[in-house]
């Protein structure tokens, strides 16, 4: 029997639109395994159970009587707590937001509202998107589903931890530096940054304008396009909201790479910047796969690592404090060590070097369209190094540079990262696969190949000892 | 600044103060002096970049030119 734990939405779907699975029960299931495993875990800042459980209820009567809205119908999910849900805290895992309430919904969540999703929750992350995991907190910090004592990654820590246990099967993130495709990576999950605008961020709590992204974090391809899907689309309320829109990331999802042009920026990690030696066997295993299933691999070079994270870092940092400047002038105690550490950053950049960073930008970006010229999509790793432990607040603060995660964000093309194997340790590794501005749908083709052929998101952890349940079967 | 290129406490106490960060650095002086010292720079930049741009960077009020 499929244990409800690990189905997938795109098998979920299928079995409540055939009224062979109730929207009620797979939620009760979830939030059953949400009260046994989260103590452990922490992957939730808030549970909203009886809000699921009334969602579930309209869902299943609502496609009993033949109103099927679409693919989340009935689907549970959880989102990363930085995202409004009207008459919740939107607390951004930070003492400084501990008695908000959002008045309203975010766009994204009003669009899964409109599709029909349950929604079990808010997950942890690090403190406004930016802090590190740390004890300093109202609540703790997420923990690797992989091994409890290493970092999930983040900052959307809880949503890799959420899908990878299988706490919920579809998760949303946000994403400015890395932050959905870092957790994804830890957790050896699927974590996708959409192209920049095609995802509303209204109702989002911001960490740099510029840079944002909401994406989505699940256990398979076919499950992130699905939520992409569900969330994408132009939004007048948020004034970085693109018109363009992507194409059907479902339609041609199983059309496979043969012929597909794939790019290497190899130079990454193997000049710029030296990379764990399993991290690169992993890339060099999955462009062996993709050679295999017919796709035409080829190396490219773009500018150096150091210029797209240089470009990215000041205008991260410059964007942030722009943000918080009045809580760090006034309240810094309130700040988690780490978050303070890393947001007063932003003070001392030069307004010049801002400048200068915007406008590198413009040159990069352009730089990226070349690039994808002559190739489809581009690959190349996502974190440099494993998953360190999750008390080490030098080794984390390390994951921050040591990354290829953020020239994406300055690019704003869409990237996605997905496993490409276990470490010997038995823990995962990751490589990115990112393509043109609105072309999600390319992109998630050619993940969907690779991990279809490869297999690796059909692995799952473990559960702690410290938190061993019973099976759960359906 | 000192010899080593660090700014000297005292220099580093204005610039914080002058950014009205006078309580961050009572409250965490490790955390000031480890902002500060970070990367405030771009550290190279392509050739032929030049911060004189011709026409200078485009601002739009249309959401679209942000795709």
């Amino acid at each position: 029997m499929t244990e409800l734990a690990y189905l997938t939405v795109a098998e979920a779907t299928r079995l409540i639109r055939a009224r062979e699975l109730s929207p009620v029960e797979y939620t009760e299931a979830l939030l059953a395994r949400i009260a046994a495993l989260d103590p452990t875990y922490h992957a939730f800042i808030t549970v909203t159970a009886d809000a699921a459980r009334a969602d579930a209820k309209a869902a299943e009567t609502e496609i009993a009587r033949g109103n099927w809205r679409g693919p989340m119908h009935g689907i549970p999910y959880a989102l990363k707590d930085i995202i409004d849900v009207a008459g919740l805290p939107t607390t951004c895992h930070s003492k400084l937001r501990i008695d908000h309430r959002a008045t309203s919904d975010a766009a994204v969540v009003r669009r899964l509202r409109a599709a029909g999703a349950v929604m079990l929750g808010k997950l942890a992350l690090h403190e406004f998107a930016n802090g590190g995991p740390t004890n300093d907190l109202p609540w703790p910090a997420a923990r690797n589903p992989w091994n409890i004592d290493l970092h999930p990654g983040g900052s959307s820590s809880g949503c890799g931890t959420a899908a990878a246990i299988g706490l919920a099967p579809a998760t949303l993130g946000t994403d400015t530096g890395g932050s959905v495709r870092n957790p994804a990576t830890c957790c050896g999950v699927i974590g996708m940054k959409p192209t920049y605008g095609a995802v509303s961020r209204a109702g989002v709590f911001p960490l740099a304008f510029s840079l944002d992204h909401v994406g989505p974090i699940t256990r398979t391809v076919e499950d992130n396009a699905i939520l992409f899907q569900a969330i994408a689309g132009h939004d007048p309320v948020d004034p970085g909201s693109a018109r363009h829109t992507h194409g059907d990331c479902i339609a041609g999802l199983r059309a496979g790479v043969k012929g597909t042009r794939v790019g290497v920026i190899a130079h990454f990690y193997e000049q710029d910047l030296a990379a764990d030696p399993e991290q690169v066997a992993g890339i060099e295993g999955a462009i062996a796969a993709l050679r295999r299933l017919g796709a035409d691999v080829k190396p490219v070079r773009v500018s150096p690592l150091e210029r797209w994270m240089d470009c990215g870092r000041i205008i991260h940092y410059a964007e942030a404090y722009a943000i918080h400047e009045r809580d760090l002038q006034e309240r810094p105690q309130d700040f988690a060590p780490i978050t303070l550490r890393r947001l007063l950053g932003g003070a001392f950049i030069p307004a010049a070097e801002y400048v200068k960073a915007q406008q590198l930008r413009r040159v990069l970006i352009e730089e990226y369209r070349a690039a994808l010229r002559d190739v489809d999509v581009l690959i190349t790793l996502s974190s440099y190094d494993l998953p360190c432990r999750i008390d080490d607040e030098a080794a984390i603060t390390r994951t921050y540079e040591r990354q290829c995660r953020m020239p994406f964000n300055v690019a704003g093309g869409p990237a996605v990262s997905v496993p490409t194997g276990f470490s010997k340790s038995g823990l995962p590794l990751a490589m990115q696969i990112a393509g043109r501005a609105f072309d999600e749908a390319g992109v998630y083709r050619v993940a969907h190949a690779y991990c279809e052929a490869a297999g690796w998101t059909e692995r799952h952890p473990a559960i702690a000892q410290a938190a061993r349940q019973p099976a759960m079967a359906k | 600044m000192s010899d080593d290129g660090k700014p000297k406490p005292e220099t580093l106490r204005a610039i914080a103060e002058m950014r009205g960060l006078g309580r961050a650095l009572a409250h965490a002086p490790a955390s000031v002096i480890a902002a500060f010292e970070r990367g405030r720079r771009i550290r190279s930049f392509p050739e032929g970049f030049s911060p004189l741009t011709d026409p200078a960077n485009r601002f739009s009020a249309d959401p679209e030119g942000n795709a």
